[in-house]
């Protein structure tokens, strides 16, 4: 039954993808974030649904390579640079086995994936269509985990998912998806789909206090704050958060609080601690290679694990107990790219976050006091809220390489485009006179009004 | 249910898709339309006089 209902989406969606390469990345997000064949127990767990899309969408820019607009920016830049630093760190690897480089090649795909987004989502239509898709490759696996937990008052445990991962990489990845889920019922304008909207997103937000993620709920507690800030109304925003603040208090199952209260004797918890050890060896990585770093994973492999953990005595000034017998992931978006890419690697991903939030906050800037521009002021804002989500809870779990990351990246710099191009247009009609005098008036849909429409005509 | 809840997942990606395909061949200067469309300000519409004004 499911591998038919994929065989007619593949069979609907492919074709399509040929003649519009933005069905195409929407074929590539939802893929990529759902991961399909891992619902799948049939013939069609074993399609490269992923693959498909991105060679279906590699064709179709291929044949429209007229229409297409690429120009390079300061993001794009930057992730030629890691493509280089990684690519550099995988040849040089301390593991040279296949983990490493299956990453790599992901690595290469998310960066590729990035670059597409960049060349062939151009206006507000094409941006909604790849949010939707986020929404319903994403969004989705949060909705079905709230459901859950909730349907099952509780009892539901929510141990991740195979394409994002743990439990905690789950909380990450639903505090990126969340803000956009938000953003697309505050812009849908049929109330049956805001409705549904305002559900999921309740919804991710159970999944995300269902995931036991103490880095979750952390990071909801900062998305929640620089949401509320963000917010032209900020009362109503506290109120909310208290209201459902209130609720999780006398909904949620003493094993949730015990989880919880962890947060605040960290040097007690081992779990915690092991992270640490992690963090310590990843960096020692690090100061071994600096300018590449040990590649990817490095940390995971048993080899640097022993090497390392039994140098990191220079760290000792941060108490922590010995290194396990085992290997451990980083824990940590910031350690692990430190160990896998050296500090070249680091800064690039810190200038990539830093990017993100300048090209938001300048879409922002650029919108203020544009009408037609607010959606886009929206959008930056929900940008910077993810990458706020990301930042905080990924700070102690391990998911440097995800392509909702990436997205981000070429959202932003797409957006930014389209805004900066926006603002350049002719004075709207009804501003003109006030500028130009009346020779200045244009009637609504003439050329320089069409702001229902995309700036090329599709 | 959780086959149910991806059918409906799949029908809403194939519903995204169809409402992206009309919309994106309408003609130059046609608002977006569908069950998915977004809210779409007109640049003029800060200088439309408000109901106190009026």
């Amino acid at each position: 039954m499911r591998d038919i209902l994929f065989l007619s989406v593949m069979l609907t969606m492919v074709p399509l993808a040929l003649r519009f390469p933005v069905v195409g990345v929407m074929g590539w997000a939802w893929t990529a974030l759902l991961s399909p064949n891992d619902w799948l127990y049939s013939y069609m767990s074993v399609v490269p649904f992923n693959k498909l899309f991105a060679g279906a969408t590699l064709i179709a820019m291929a044949l429209s390579a007229r229409q297409l607009r690429f120009r390079m920016s300061p993001a794009l830049w930057l992730l030629v640079c890691s493509l280089v630093v990684g690519t550099i760190s995988a040849v040089f690897a301390i593991d040279q086995g296949d983990p490493g480089w299956r990453l790599y090649w992901q690595f290469v795909k998310i960066i590729t994936f990035a670059f597409v987004i960049s060349a062939v989502v151009r206006t507000r239509l094409d941006i909604h269509a790849l949010l939707l898709a986020v929404a319903l490759g994403m969004g989705f696996v949060g909705l079905s985990e709230g459901l859950f937990y909730l349907v099952s008052g509780g009892g539901h445990k929510i141990i991740g998912n195979p394409s994002v991962g743990d439990n905690n990489q789950l909380a990450v990845a639903l505090l990126m998806v969340l803000p956009v889920v938000l953003y697309l019922a505050r812009q849908a304008e049929v109330r049956l789909v805001k409705l549904v909207g305002y559900a999921a997103a309740a919804c991710i937000l159970t999944a995300i206090i269902g995931t036991f993620s103490r880095g979750g709920l952390v990071g909801l507690v900062a998305l929640a704050g620089f949401m509320v800030a963000g917010s032209r109304r900020k009362l109503a925003g506290f109120m909310i958060i208290v209201i459902m603040g209130l609720v999780v208090v006398l909904v949620a199952p003493d094993t949730w609080y015990h989880r919880m209260d962890t947060i605040t004797d960290a040097s007690q918890d081992g779990s915690f601690m092991g992270r640490v050890v992690a963090w310590k060896i990843s960096t020692m990585i690090a100061l071994a290679r600096p300018l590449f770093g040990g590649g990817f994973h490095a940390v995971q492999h048993a080899f640097a694990w022993d090497y390392y953990g039994s140098s990191m005595a220079m760290l000792d000034f941060i108490p922590t107990p010995p290194p396990t017998s085992f290997p451990r992931a980083a824990h940590s978006i910031y350690f692990e790219t430190l160990g896998d890419l050296g500090f070249i690697g680091l800064s690039l991903f810190l200038a990539l976050m830093l990017l993100i939030y300048r090209n938001a906050r300048a879409v922002r800037r650029l919108a203020r006091n544009r009408p037609e521009l607010s959606w886009a002021a929206d959008l930056g804002f929900t940008l910077q809220a993810s990458l706020v989500g990301y930042m905080v809870a990924g700070a102690a779990v391990s998911v440097s390489y995800v392509d909702f990351f990436y997205i981000l990246v070429a959202l932003s710099v797409v957006l930014r485009g389209l805004v900066v191009a926006e603002a350049r247009s002719p004075v709207p009609a009804a501003r003109a006179p006030m500028r130009a005098g009346a020779a200045g008036l244009r009637p609504i849909g003439s050329p320089a009004l069409r702001w229902g429409a995309p700036p090329e005509a599709r | 249910m959780e086959s149910i809840l991806l059918l409906i997942d799949c029908v809403a990606i194939i519903i995204a898709v169809l409402w992206f395909v009309r919309n994106a061949t309408r003609p130059p200067g046609e608002p977006v339309g569908g069950l998915l469309r977004f809210h779409q300000t007109p640049p003029n519409e800060a200088l439309r006089p408000s109901k106190a004004r009026r």
